[in-house]
């Protein structure tokens, strides 16, 4: 047998390093899958406001890029994502893809927010852990509690999760925090689940590629009867609708969350207590404890000359229903209700400012009827569509294209008064108009509530294309 | 977007809707409505202007207001933002303030250990303001503050003078002004609110010898980052100078720079900050809410430490510095005689100049308020509430004042500006013939549309009428045939409302109930405007007086059917009857008149008829001319009796003194 060449040798050899990079890749990548999958959740800090949590953030990420929802996102803003991707990529060198983000961070991520601030924490594989060992050569622990410092973030290591945020003290309660546990979330590989605790603590699940959402709010619920009969389906689409039976127990602290948020507000407190400007329209007393369910529907009429006009329709199903009962506002209309009709639907108006604002009610089949404006009236006689299903309590539906448009008018009428901070009617048009204008082809929101016992869940489509609903 | 962020956005949304239901209503018809009871009609307490650039003080003797180019829009410094509505003392370290560094320790004039005085005109008819300062731990130390704004010039000079200064001190020229061009229509808070949307740049000028703020108007971000820019490499004047036409204030002294500073308001950089660490730091310029301060070399004259500073409006740098050179070029001195001039001459033409010193300050107030462009009289002048505005009530009692006191051509162009806030045209909630409920002194309606009031049309018929009893027969004649358009158009729409009555239940809004309402006030109000209508038809010989007579009689059965049916006495204005004396006629022959119905009078049951005489009628109004409850903390503060700058009250006070003038003269 002859001895190989020395050219076969070298061939050999070459191969044999191949092999062995490619073993070693190999190796790595294991061992970079192995530390990239963790044993238990990451860390927030406790106590938390909002938590987001996405067990394959990139995937989610993906699915979000390729769905059409998010087309008129990255046509219409992409000035905004531009300099968002500047950012990330003069921040850390990299510049932001999933396929990028999967690499250095990991399919896990964790989002906190605490006291205004914010912070993330992920499960990275090998190169991030050898950046860090780069960056450490350049840095040093803040106080010798073993938190770096890269660019504007702080960030420490803990059980292999990385935790960073532009607060140290966010990054250093982290670290003696419990792994972070969205109560009683439930998780999609494709999405996202935020979490959030205050008055009303709940949680929601995204998924991007649909777009759906579900989730569920903390709050006894009690089905009355069959399920909301009430929908949103009204006879003029609405800007916003909302329907719902009036036993809801969540309507209490969401009514005193508003009120506090109000009271908080620097114009409003120094305002006239609002009681006393209720106090001072001295209208004799409205008992609403008939009301079994309530449909609202909002609208902006931005035909007014001036500013838009907000216009308000309810329907109301009672104990005390037409045509035999008694309209649940006929005390307002007792003494200076001025006797209308609408086609051959007798009711009431009150003028309360001018035509715009007039409290209008009138009955439509079983349910009582009332309106802010009389021509908002006329237009929704006939009442909200009759939609019964089985254990639903409340509704909720937005009609995307409306909410654009008021937006569009908002934003017009404040920039051309200059209430626009650092923009003028000019940039207005350029800058916010366009963003203003993403959601105008999302069709509807519509999310259903049902009883779920110790809790209000919910799920529906965040935007519901026509082609959709068919 | 983190969570706080969108709470702030939230929470922005919800003020502005609160905002617009508080802004509703605007005390109208009654002499103390619901706003006036929750809301000082103004926080200021002394004020000079030549009805464009208009100044006030506040309580601690600080000036806190200063209003161009009008005295009802746009206010300048923002001390007056409703944010502060609810306390007594107002902002300090906001417009523009004196503060002295003894030892280690800097004071400002308008806080303790310092204490106001007093604070007045000192020659009565002339708004030249004189506060006077007292050191508590030095009985000897006092400081003067004299302040005027030029009748002709945009300028307002200030002058300082220390008396009793035992030891070593410096003197600091403080000034936080956040420039603003905003109008919001049917807002009447317009420019107040909003304070972060306030401010541009303010900046100094190479050897800090003058100190500038601005904001053009509509700067968008190309403007934003271009004054960015240039303030961080500290641009010269003339760079500055190039922004466009807006709001510009610019500050010279008559006393040598010793040190200046621009800085970010509310930072570590301000200048209020570096008073108070008794060191200015030479920044040059500032984007946003900027400050600015001086450290200025005394001028003694034996014991007396003196500082004079002049601070010019204009709408660019071009018109400021022109405004600056003159003042510097004339001095104090000389523009105050031109001011006390000017003030004379203007009193001498009234009656009030034969009357006493409160008259002549009544009528002063009157015309600092009003409007050199319009004529427009706002009620409460460089104020940020929300009574900056002209309502037709307010017009109509301001010009009966005028023309007692001998002032017709004022009373004039305030009822020609009335006029044209007529609608011209029927829109829905707008009818022709129809009033704003108030209006900015720019013409521009300050209450929502959707509020309607059917009130203005009458207020505006009956100052016509009583504007024209104070002129002579042919005179009258032909100012009436001139308005004679605007008296059809008012008169026909009170005409159809009484005529639609049945149907729309006599609505009108009412500011005591917040909301549209039918009142035994409000027909008493029509029946009076038809009256003015019908008594001016009649002097032109018009064929409509015919119709309108028809709507009124209609009107009278049902304020007597009402009256007849009312379980209690109407509660009626106070001083009403006072103004109907001018334009009902009593109808002796009739078997009820109009003048035979009972109303309450806060608590008391009074025919109108009497209630209209002038024993009762001049005690109304003389109430009517009450403090509210920012007088009263002024009043505990300075020892001083209220000259509040309130055009509404002084008129009521004018009316009342040359009134009980005429009594002890006839007697």
């Amino acid at each position: 047998m002859t001895a190989p060449s020395p050219a076969k040798r070298r061939i050999a050899r070459g191969w044999w390093w191949l092999l062995a990079a490619f073993v070693g890749y190999l190796a790595l990548g294991v061992v970079d899958q192995e530390l990239k999958y963790p044993p238990h959740p990451g860390y927030v800090p406790a106590g938390a406001a909002w938590t987001a949590a996405a067990p394959d953030f990139p995937h989610a990420w993906r699915s979000a890029l390729a769905a059409p929802w998010c087309g008129p996102i990255r046509e219409k803003a992409f000035r905004q994502l531009h300099a968002a991707e500047l950012a990330v990529r003069e921040a850390t060198g990299i510049r932001p893809t999933p396929a990028r983000w999967r690499v250095w961070m990991g399919p896990n991520l964790w989002v906190g927010v605490k006291d205004g601030v914010w912070g993330l924490c992920v499960r990275p594989g090998l190169l991030m852990r050898a950046a860090h060992a780069v960056n450490r050569l350049f840095s040093h622990a803040n106080n010798g509690d073993s938190v770096y410092v890269f660019g504007d973030f702080h960030y420490a290591w803990r059980d292999g999760f990385l935790v960073a945020s532009p607060s140290l003290q966010y990054v250093s309660e982290a670290l003696v925090a419990p792994p972070c546990v969205i109560q009683g979330a439930e998780t999609a590989l494709d999405g996202v689940t935020v979490g959030w605790k205050g008055t009303v603590t709940g949680w929601a699940l995204f998924r991007p590629d649909s777009p759906q959402v579900q989730g569920a709010c903390f709050v006894p619920v009690r089905t009355d009867g069959e399920g909301l009969e009430l929908g949103c389906a009204w006879p003029d689409p609405p800007l916003f609708s909302i329907a719902t039976q009036a036993s809801l127990p969540f309507l209490t602290p969401l009514w005193a969350l508003i009120r506090d948020r109000v009271a908080e507000a620097d114009v409003v407190a120094c305002l006239p207590y609002l009681p006393d400007l209720w106090a001072a329209m001295a209208f004799p007393p409205v008992s609403l404890e008939v009301v079994q369910e309530a449909a609202i529907a909002f609208y902006l009429n931005d035909a007014n000359p001036g500013w838009p006009v907000p216009e308000i329709a309810a329907a109301l199903k009672t104990t005390d229903p037409p045509p035999t009962g008694k309209h649940p506002l006929a005390p307002l209309f007792s003494e200076e209700g001025i006797p209308y009709a609408w086609g051959d639907r007798p009711g009431w108006i009150l003028p309360l400012w001018g035509e715009p604002f007039a409290v209008c009610a009138a009955a439509s089949g079983p349910y009582w009827l009332a309106a802010s404006r009389e021509s908002r009236m006329a237009r929704i006689i006939a009442g909200p569509m009759r939609d019964i299903a089985p254990g639903r309590v409340a509704a909720v539906h937005a009609d995307w294209m409306q909410i654009s448009g008021a937006i569009q008018t908002l934003l017009r009428r404040g920039a051309a008064l200059g209430l626009i901070p650092r923009r003028n009617a000019r940039d207005a048009e350029s800058e916010l108009i366009p963003l203003a204008r993403i959601p105008e082809k999302w069709g509807t929101l519509c999310i259903d509530f049902h009883d779920g016992g110790d809790e209000l869940r919910f799920v529906g489509d965040i935007a519901r294309t026509p082609e959709a609903a068919q | 977007m983190n969570g706080a962020q969108l709470d702030g956005r939230m929470g922005l949304l919800v003020r502005v809707g609160m905002l617009i239901f508080a802004c509703l209503p605007i005390p109208e018809a009654s002499g103390e409505g619901f706003l006036e009871r929750h809301f000082p009609v103004t926080t200021l307490a002394a004020v000079s202007g030549n009805g464009g650039l208009t100044v006030g003080a506040d309580i601690t003797g600080g000036i806190a207001a200063v209003s161009w180019p009008s005295p009802g829009y746009h206010e300048q410094t923002g001390a007056t933002c409703p944010r502060r509505f609810g306390q007594d003392v107002a902002p300090a370290r906001r417009g523009c303030l004196w503060a002295v560094r003894l030892g280690q320790r800097t004071t400002w004039l308008t806080e303790a250990p310092w204490r106001l005085a007093s604070q007045k005109w000192p020659e009565p008819g002339i708004p030249i303001v004189e506060a006077r300062f007292a050191l508590d731990h030095a009985s000897a130390a006092e400081a003067v503050q004299t302040w005027f704004v030029h009748p002709v010039l945009d300028v307002l000079a200030v002058r300082l003078d220390l008396h009793g200064m035992a030891e070593p001190f410096d003197l600091f020229w403080f000034q936080r002004l956040e420039p603003c061009a905003r109008l919001l229509p049917e807002l009447p808070p317009a420019g107040a609110v909003f304070p972060a949307l306030r401010g541009f740049a303010a900046f100094v000028d190479a050897n800090g010898a003058r100190l500038g703020h601005f904001r053009p108007h509509d700067p968008g971000g190309a403007a934003w980052a271009q004054a960015e820019e240039l303030a961080a490499r500290g641009a010269s004047a003339g760079e500055w100078s190039r922004f466009d036409e807006g709001v510009w204030a610019g500050t010279a002294s008559a006393n040598p720079v010793i040190a200046f500073h621009v800085g970010r308001a509310g930072t570590p950089d301000a200048a209020a900050q570096g008073i108070e660490a008794g060191r200015l730091a030479r920044g040059r310029a500032a984007t946003g809410q900027a400050d600015a301060a001086w450290q200025l070399e005394t001028l003694h004259t034996g014991e007396v430490f003196s500082a004079v500073v002049f601070m010019a409006l204009g709408k660019n740098w071009a018109a400021v510095e022109e405004n600056l050179h003159a003042a510097t070029e004339r001095g104090f001195d000389v523009l105050r005689q031109e001011t006390e001039q000017h003030w004379r001459e203007r009193i001498a033409v009234a009656r009030a100049a034969l009357a006493d010193p409160e008259a002549r300050n009544a009528l002063a107030t009157i015309l600092v308020c009003a409007d050199r462009a319009t004529g427009a009289v706002p009620r409460a002048p460089a104020s940020g509430t929300p009574f900056a505005v002209t309502t037709p009530r307010q017009a109509a009692w301001v010009s009966l004042a005028l023309n007692m006191a001998g002032s017709p051509e004022d009373a004039g162009r305030l009822i020609a500006f009335l006029a044209d806030t007529q609608r011209r045209t029927s829109r829905i909630g707008a009818p022709l013939g129809s009033l704003p409920v108030a209006i900015y002194a720019s013409g521009d309606e300050a209450t929502p549309r959707a509020i309607l009031q059917v009130e203005t049309a009458s207020w505006l018929l009956g100052a016509l009428w009583v504007h024209a009893g104070f002129m002579a027969q042919t005179t009258a004649q032909l100012f009436l045939a001139e308005h004679w358009e605007t008296v059809e158009n008012a008169a026909d729409w009170l005409a159809a409302w009484v005529l639609d009555g049945e149907v729309t239940r006599f609505l009108s809004f009412d500011p005591e109930y917040l909301r549209e309402r039918q009142s035994v006030r409000t027909l008493l109000h029509v029946y009076t405007g038809l009256s003015a209508a019908i008594r001016i038809g009649e002097a032109l010989n018009a064929p409509k007086a015919d119709e309108w007579t028809a709507r009124r009689r209609e009107l009278k059965s049902r304020i007597q059917f009402h009256l007849l049916n009312a379980t209690e006495p109407i509660a009626l204005d106070a001083e009403f009857p006072y103004w109907m004396r001018y334009i009902v006629p009593p109808e002796p022959e009739a078997r009820w008149d109009v003048w035979d119905a009972v109303a309450a009078f806060d608590g008391v049951g009074r025919r109108l008829e009497d209630a209209a005489a002038p024993q009762h009628a001049f005690s109304q109004l003389a109430q009517s001319g009450r403090s509210d409850r920012s007088d009263r903390s002024d009043e505990s503060k300075t020892g001083e009796p209220s000259g509040k700058p309130d055009s509404l009250r002084q008129a009521f006070r004018l009316i009342v003194i040359l009134k009980e003038r005429e009594i002890v003269q006839l007697q």
